[in-house]
């Protein structure tokens, strides 16, 4: 390979690194490929969280944006049967690149609408217990298990009651 | 032959070669086809390792770092109305990260040190130093942004797993009381690449300009973390440890868009 055709590559390659997308991308265009990430996405019939749900897609779907709105975007793809569909969707709401797992249950908060929300929250791994232990770390375990406690007391309804109030994620104006 | 699969089958060779120096007096057919079963297990496992931890293994690394972050860090901040604000506001941006197979939590330590963390599996900690210099959501989102790019971005993890010696530790975690010290060993090193070494610049300016995008995809201002940094720069760093894990601010800032504060 000669010198030049290196450094060309080198310099393709760099520009290549240069520009990958990085998680939480603020902006698509027209063209783009993106990726859900949630258990379900609704693509809205508006680009607005108040619009309509005229289709919804599964996890890890990858959607064609179609058109760009601000930082809404039409995107167009397969649902769960296999037909086409189309709608609008917040660009907070898709990745560019194919998430690798899904929302996972058995690691998240329950709703703490369903139960009492200090028993809600995910306690230490039974590992990390028993590193606090060996550690003499009783203090820092006690400490942790607090915070995971007020963690779970910040209900969904507060995150979406601060963000319509505060024009945040999909609620701007 | 690919080079994950190569090195999976390098580290491979190496476990069985630890299995059998843990267990020489194993002789029995029964013992020997548990062992190969083990091995093989192992060798998954390990290649696992190389590509990146489970969610499980990542989860329980994270949580037993974060005993350590708050052990070596005076501890957490019982404000439970400032941990109400880290964890509403960190959620929010939490929700458009990549990552929605995480619990994400957010705690303040009770230390006067100016300096945020993060831990694998979705825990972030802001020290009260830094969290009482911050004037708004704005340039909190903006350092709160940065802390959850680590985690989406899976830089801990990564370094975990492009450790040979730590990949294969993990991939034995905590599957016998005898593995615990392996695991122990990992927590213990992933601690002090948090709390005392830092992640390397490059994978820093990674978080600041993903977390710059998360910030205004978010809808805060994406100048949240350059002002928070501006700030930052003018405390007498005599008396107090500022960003000590991070690299120079002047850098930082030179790399940032120069978007107008919150």
């Amino acid at each position: 390979m000669t010198p030049h055709r290196l450094l060309l590559i080198s310099i393709i390659a760099a520009l290549a690194c240069a520009t990958a997308p990085l998680a939480g991308a603020a902006e698509f265009s027209k063209g783009d490929k993106v990726w859900s990430k949630n258990v379900e996405t609704a693509l809205l019939a508006e680009p607005s969280p108040l619009a309509a749900a005229q289709a919804t897609v599964g996890f890890a779907e990858k959607l064609a944006v179609k058109e760009t709105q601000g930082k809404w975007l039409r995107v167009k793809g397969d649902d769960a049967k296999g037909d086409e569909v189309e709608g609008w969707v917040f660009s907070g709401n898709v990745a560019s690149e194919k998430p690798k797992l899904p929302p996972a249950a058995g690691f998240t908060t329950v709703e703490a609408s369903e139960t009492n929300t200090v028993a809600a929250a995910r306690p230490l791994t039974p590992a990390a217990e028993q590193y606090a232990q060996n550690q003499g770390a009783g203090n820092a375990q006690a400490d942790v298990t607090w915070l995971d406690a007020e963690s779970a007391l910040v209900t969904q309804q507060d995150l979406t009651a601060y963000m319509v109030e505060n024009s945040k994620g999909e609620y701007q104006q | 032959m690919k080079p994950v699969t190569l090195l999976a089958l390098l580290l491979g060779c190496m476990l069985a070669q630890t299995v059998q120096a843990q267990f020489p007096g194993i002789g029995d057919i029964g013992s020997a086809i548990s062992k190969a079963k083990k091995t093989a297990d192992d060798t998954a496992r390990v290649a696992k390792g190389a590509s990146g931890l489970s969610l499980e293994e990542e989860i329980a690394i994270g949580d037993a770092v974060s005993v350590a972050i708050v052990a070596r860090y005076g501890g957490v901040w019982r404000d439970a109305a400032a941990t109400h604000r880290v964890n509403l506001i960190g959620r929010i941006l939490a929700q458009y990260a990549t990552r929605q197979d995480l619990d994400w939590r957010f705690g303040l330590l009770n230390s006067d040190a100016i300096n945020a963390f993060s831990a694998p599996g979705g825990r972030v900690f802001i020290t009260r130093g830094l969290y009482q210099v911050l004037p708004n959501d704005g340039e909190l989102a903006g350092v709160l942004a940065h802390e959850i790019i680590h985690i989406d971005q899976r830089h801990a993890v990564n370094s975990i797993a492009n450790n040979e010696m730590l990949g294969g530790f993990t991939g034995l975690l905590a599957d016998n009381s005898g593995a615990f010290g392996q695991f122990a060993q990992v927590v213990d090193a992933v601690a002090d690449e948090i709390l005392v070494t830092g992640y390397d610049p490059d994978t820093e300016f990674e978080a600041d300009a993903g977390g710059h995008d998360l910030a205004d995809v978010t809808g805060f201002a994406p100048g949240g973390l350059r002002a928070a940094l501006v700030l930052i720069s003018t405390i007498n760093v005599q008396q107090q440890e500022v960003l000590s894990t991070h690299p120079p601010i002047a850098e930082r800032l030179q790399r940032l868009p120069d978007d107008p504060p919150p």
